[in-house]
C-alpha cells in the first residue's frame, strides 16, 4: 500500500488505520487487514489500546463554560441593506401595477366591444365627406386581445362599410383604380377625423340630429380609447420592469 | 428555538434574533476556541470576533448548518491568531501575572463524583489540553473538532476546507502524537487502569 507516494510497511499501514478504525471509517478490506494484524502482533495491539484510551480521555474532556456573554450590544445593530428594506415595497408595487394593468386591459376590451355595434351609424355621415385621398393605410392601434382586421379590399367599386374597432368607421368611396383599392384598408387618419367634425357641423342645422350625435360620440369615445390604450401600454411596461426588479432582488436575498 | 426563523430575521439585520443564536452557541464556540488556543483571553477574543464577523456577514449565510458556519468562522479566527503568534512570538503578559486564583470553569456534572474525582478530572483535563497545544495548528483543529466537539469527518472537512483524506490523515497523526505525549507524561497509566476497571464492571 502507498501512502502519499511512499510504500508503507504493514506496521505503518496498521498504525495509519488505528484512528479511522476507532471511528468506523475503514473499508471492509482495511478492517480485515487490521484485525488480522493486531491478532498476530501483541505489541501493536497494546499500542492500539493505548491510542483508544487516549481518544476516550480526550472525548471525556469537560466542556469549558464561556466566561461571559458574547451577545452583541445594541450599538452594533446594523440597518438592513437598502435592497432588503425596499423589497416589501417593490413586491407591493408589482402587485398593484399588475392589478391596475388587468383593470385597464379589461376596460379597454369592454369599451372596444361596446363600440363595434355603434359603427354603422357613423359610417353614413362620414362616408360623404371622405375623398379617396383621405383613405390611407395608416394602421390603427388595436385593442388587446382583438385580432387586427384583415385588409379589406374595395375592388368591387361598391361602397363598402368597414367597422373600425378602435376609432371610427368609414366607408371608402369607390376606388377608381381597382388595384389600389384592393390594397386599401380603410382607416381614418387624423385629417379624416377632422373632416368628421366638419361633417358633424354640416349636419347640425338639419332637424335630424341622429347621425351627427352618433359621430360626435364615436370620436370622443375613440379619444378615450386611445388614452386608455396608452395607459394599458404604460402599465404593462411598468409591471414588467417592477416584476423583473423584484425578481432580481428576491434572488439576491435568497 | 426556531433556528431557521431566527437566521432569517438575523439576515435582515435583527440583532435580537442574532443574539438568541449567540446565546445558543456561545458555550460551544468558546469551548472550541479555548481548546484550540489554550488560554481564556485568546479564546474569548476569538469567540467575540467570530460572532461580530458572523453578524456582519449574515447576508452571505446560505442555508447550510449555522453551527458549521460559526465553527468555521471561529476556527479561522483561531488560525489567524496562531499564525500571528508564530510570526511575532511575544512574551505573554498573562504569564507574568499570578493567575493561580483564576480557574477555568469546567462544566463537570456533579453526579456522584467526589471532590477528589473532580480534582483528578481537572488535572487530567489540563494535561490533555497541554498535549493538544503541542500539536501543529492543522492537526490541533482537526483533533479538537473530532474528539472534543464530536464532529464527523465530513463536517470537519466542511469547516476546515480540507478533503476527507486530509482530515483522516491529520486526525491519525494528531491522535498518535497526543498518545505519545500522554504516555511520556505518565498520565495514561491511571487512565488505562481506570478504563480497564470500568470495562470489567461492564
Amino acid at each position: 500500500m502507498r501512502f502519499f507516494g511512499k510504500k508503507l510497511t504493514d506496521e505503518q499501514r496498521a498504525e495509519e488505520l488505528f484512528s479511522p478504525y476507532i471511528d468506523g471509517q475503514v473499508t471492509a478490506g482495511e478492517r480485515e487487514f487490521l484485525e488480522r494484524y493486531l491478532a498476530a502482533h501483541p505489541d501493536a495491539r497494546e499500542k492500539f489500546e493505548i491510542l483508544k484510551t487516549a481518544v476516550r480521555m480526550t472525548r471525556r474532556l469537560p466542556a469549558v463554560k464561556a466566561p461571559r456573554s458574547f451577545a452583541l450590544p445594541r450599538s452594533m445593530a446594523r440597518k438592513p441593506s437598502l435592497t432588503l428594506r425596499l423589497y416589501p415595497a417593490m413586491r407591493l408595487a408589482t402587485v398593484a401595477a399588475m392589478a391596475l394593468f388587468a383593470f385597464a386591459l379589461v376596460g379597454d376590451l369592454a369599451t372596444a366591444s361596446r363600440l363595434v355595434p355603434a359603427m354603422p351609424a357613423a359610417e353614413t355621415v362620414v362616408s360623404a365627406r371622405l375623398t379617396e385621398a383621405q383613405v390611407t393605410e395608416v394602421p390603427t392601434p388595436e385593442p388587446f386581445g382583438v385580432a387586427a382586421p384583415a385588409a379589406t379590399p374595395t375592388a368591387t367599386g361598391a361602397p363598402t362599410a368597414l367597422a373600425l374597432e378602435s376609432t371610427t368607421a368609414v366607408t371608402a368611396t369607390p376606388a377608381p383604380a381597382p388595384a389600389a383599392a384592393a390594397e386599401a384598408t380603410t382607416v381614418v387618419t387624423e385629417q379624416a377625423l377632422a373632416d368628421v367634425g366638419q361633417a358633424r357641423n354640416a349636419v347640425e342645422p338639419t332637424p335630424e340630429p341622429g347621425p351627427a350625435v352618433t359621430t360626435t360620440n364615436t370620436v370622443t369615445t375613440a379619444q378615450q380609447i386611445d388614452a386608455l390604450r396608452v395607459a394599458v401600454f404604460g402599465l404593462a411596461g411598468i409591471t414588467v420592469v417592477l416584476a423583473a426588479a423584484t425578481l432580481i432582488v428576491r434572488l439576491r436575498i435568497h | 428555538m426556531n433556528e431557521p426563523a431566527l437566521i432569517e430575521s438575523a439576515r435582515r439585520g435583527d440583532l435580537d434574533a442574532f443574539n438568541t443564536l449567540v446565546v445558543a452557541y456561545q458555550h460551544q464556540v468558546y469551548n472550541l476556541a479555548y481548546r484550540i488556543m489554550g488560554d481564556e483571553a485568546a479564546a474569548a477574543d476569538a469567540a467575540q470576533e467570530a460572532f461580530i464577523s458572523a453578524y456582519k456577514h449574515m447576508a452571505a449565510f446560505r442555508g447550510e448548518s449555522f453551527k458549521s458556519w460559526i465553527y468555521r468562522i471561529v476556527t479561522n479566527a483561531c488560525y489567524d491568531e496562531l499564525r500571528r503568534r508564530k510570526r511575532r512570538p511575544a512574551m505573554s503578559l498573562e504569564g507574568l501575572v499570578d493567575d493561580s486564583d483564576t480557574e477555568i470553569e469546567y462544566d463537570i456534572p456533579d453526579g456522584q463524583a467526589t471532590p477528589e474525582d473532580r480534582a483528578e478530572q481537572r488535572e487530567l483535563a489540563d494535561v490533555i489540553q497541554a498535549g493538544i497545544e503541542t500539536l501543529p495548528p492543522d492537526q490541533r483543529v482537526t483533533l479538537v473538532l473530532s474528539d472534543v466537539q464530536g464532529m464527523s469527518y465530513e463536517e470537519i472537512a466542511t469547516i476546515t476546507g480540507a478533503n476527507l483524506g486530509t482530515v483522516k490523515s491529520r486526525l491519525s497523526r494528531a491522535r498518535a502524537k497526543l498518545r505519545d505525549y500522554l504516555m511520556a507524561s505518565g498520565e495514561l497509566l491511571p487512565g488505562i487502569s481506570r478504563l480497564k476497571a470500568e470495562q470489567e464492571v461492564q
